[in-house]
């Protein structure tokens, strides 16, 4: 009788200790993706890098802004909208006002019940007005976790 | 008083050494016999089959009660004793799961799956008259499900543009295969009913692919989940010889 409770409690105590070690919850993985727009120039048909003071930047009917009269910019981080299929940027330099209007699909890419859905976006088209920007065009239209160049904005 | 002869004690130890020499090949003789008699009882063959038991997992359901409600896990499994050594296992269970996360996704699912393995007991048991009934174990095994799962109210939240999007995806199906090594112990308490303990870590999970992959495989546990299982069974063993 002795050696039964022994058993059950030793194997009770294991069991609930165990199992209870062998929780895990929660999302640990990085979700957010944004486009990448490098800021270039082209001179004398050779294309440069610009370096901007005093931008910006925050997406249109959004109060939260991006960029805040940030200085030394060559490269925008700009967030599409996961729930739409059109995101625009209101991009101010030099107090000049230009608005980006990026057309994208939306690829829902479920990574677990904790984390959800990882969005990456396919770009379709991109247009831009031209009081300051001259261009703008899409070099990689997959954008991802990777931090690579999406488009490149003219100026 | 007598006086110590070098000349005596030399012819001494000489008689003493001869007998020794002499009387050596009796010891050995004796030696022979006892491994003679222990060559003979292993030589007497244990029996091929000697049992059949049949186990209930009792840890998953009273444990998924009080520290999971929403993991309804339940399995048997039958054994067969080969030689009191190998012990070649079918385990079958049934899970039912209604999961909802702390963000209000929720995941659905029941089915069945299957197991089948072997256990090599380390306890080294000769006894060739009755079939082992306590063991210390270690074995493998290979799992196979195959489950229908729901997957509703996952809510994509876009946290700069503040707009939300609720989908749900149902009616998936899916198969999964895995491998599981497990460790264990059983006791026998009264007569050939035994309890047993075993933990099992469960590792290369490889599932057919879906979109919206399942959070919980019947059988294998928490996809994303420690790997780690534990039964507590109570069990009959039915001797054959």
């Amino acid at each position: 009788m002795k050696r039964i409770l022994t058993f059950l409690s030793l194997g009770t105590i294991l069991t609930l200790f165990l199992t209870n070690c062998s929780n895990t919850q929660g999302c640990h993985q990085n979700l957010y993706v944004v486009m990448t727009a490098g800021l270039h120039t082209l001179h004398n048909d050779t294309l440069m890098s610009v370096i901007m003071d005093s931008v910006f930047v925050k997406g249109v009917g959004n109060d939260s802004i991006l960029y805040n009269n940030t200085q030394s910019v060559s490269q925008l981080s700009l967030p599409l909208q996961e729930n739409k299929n059109i995101s625009q940027f209101v991009i101010r330099s030099n107090a000049i006002y230009d608005t980006l209007t990026c057309y994208h699909t939306n690829i829902q890419q479920f990574i677990s019940l904790e984390c959800g859905c990882e969005i990456n976006f396919l770009l379709d088209s991109v247009k831009t007005t031209n009081h300051r920007i001259k261009s703008v065009q899409i070099v990689q239209k997959n954008v991802n976790n990777q931090s690579i160049e999406n488009i490149q904005i003219f100026y | 008083m007598s006086t110590i002869n070098p000349l005596k004690i030399f012819k001494s130890s000489i008689s003493v050494l001869i007998a020794l020499f002499l009387i050596q090949p009796c010891f050995g003789q004796a030696k022979k016999e006892k491994k003679d008699k222990k060559a003979k009882k292993s030589e007497i063959p244990q029996p091929f089959l000697r049992g059949i038991d049949v186990q209930v997992d009792l840890a998953s359901p009273i444990a998924g009660k009080l520290l999971s409600p929403d993991i309804f896990s339940s399995e048997a499994s039958v054994d067969v004793n080969l030689r009191n050594t190998w012990f070649p296992v079918w385990e079958l269970g049934y899970a039912s799961i209604n999961h909802t996360d702390q963000d209000g996704a929720q995941f659905t699912t029941s089915g069945a799956f299957n197991r089948i393995g072997f256990n090599i007991s380390f306890l080294k048991n000769k006894d060739v008259k009755k079939p082992v009934t306590s063991l210390f174990y270690a074995g493998i095994r290979v799992g196979y499900t195959s489950f229908n799962y729901n997957i509703n109210n996952l809510t994509i939240i876009d946290n700069y543009w503040h707009t939300t999007q609720t989908i749900s995806s149902t009616n998936n199906h899916a198969t999964a295969t895995w491998g599981e090594f497990v460790a264990g112990i059983r006791v026998d308490i009264i007569k050939n009913i035994t309890l047993g303990w075993s933990a099992r870590l469960k590792t290369g999970l490889s599932m057919s692919k879906n979109v919206y992959s399942p959070w919980y495989v019947p059988g294998f546990g928490i996809v994303n989940g420690s790997g780690w299982g534990f039964t507590y069974t109570i069990g009959y063993l039915i001797p054959l010889k």
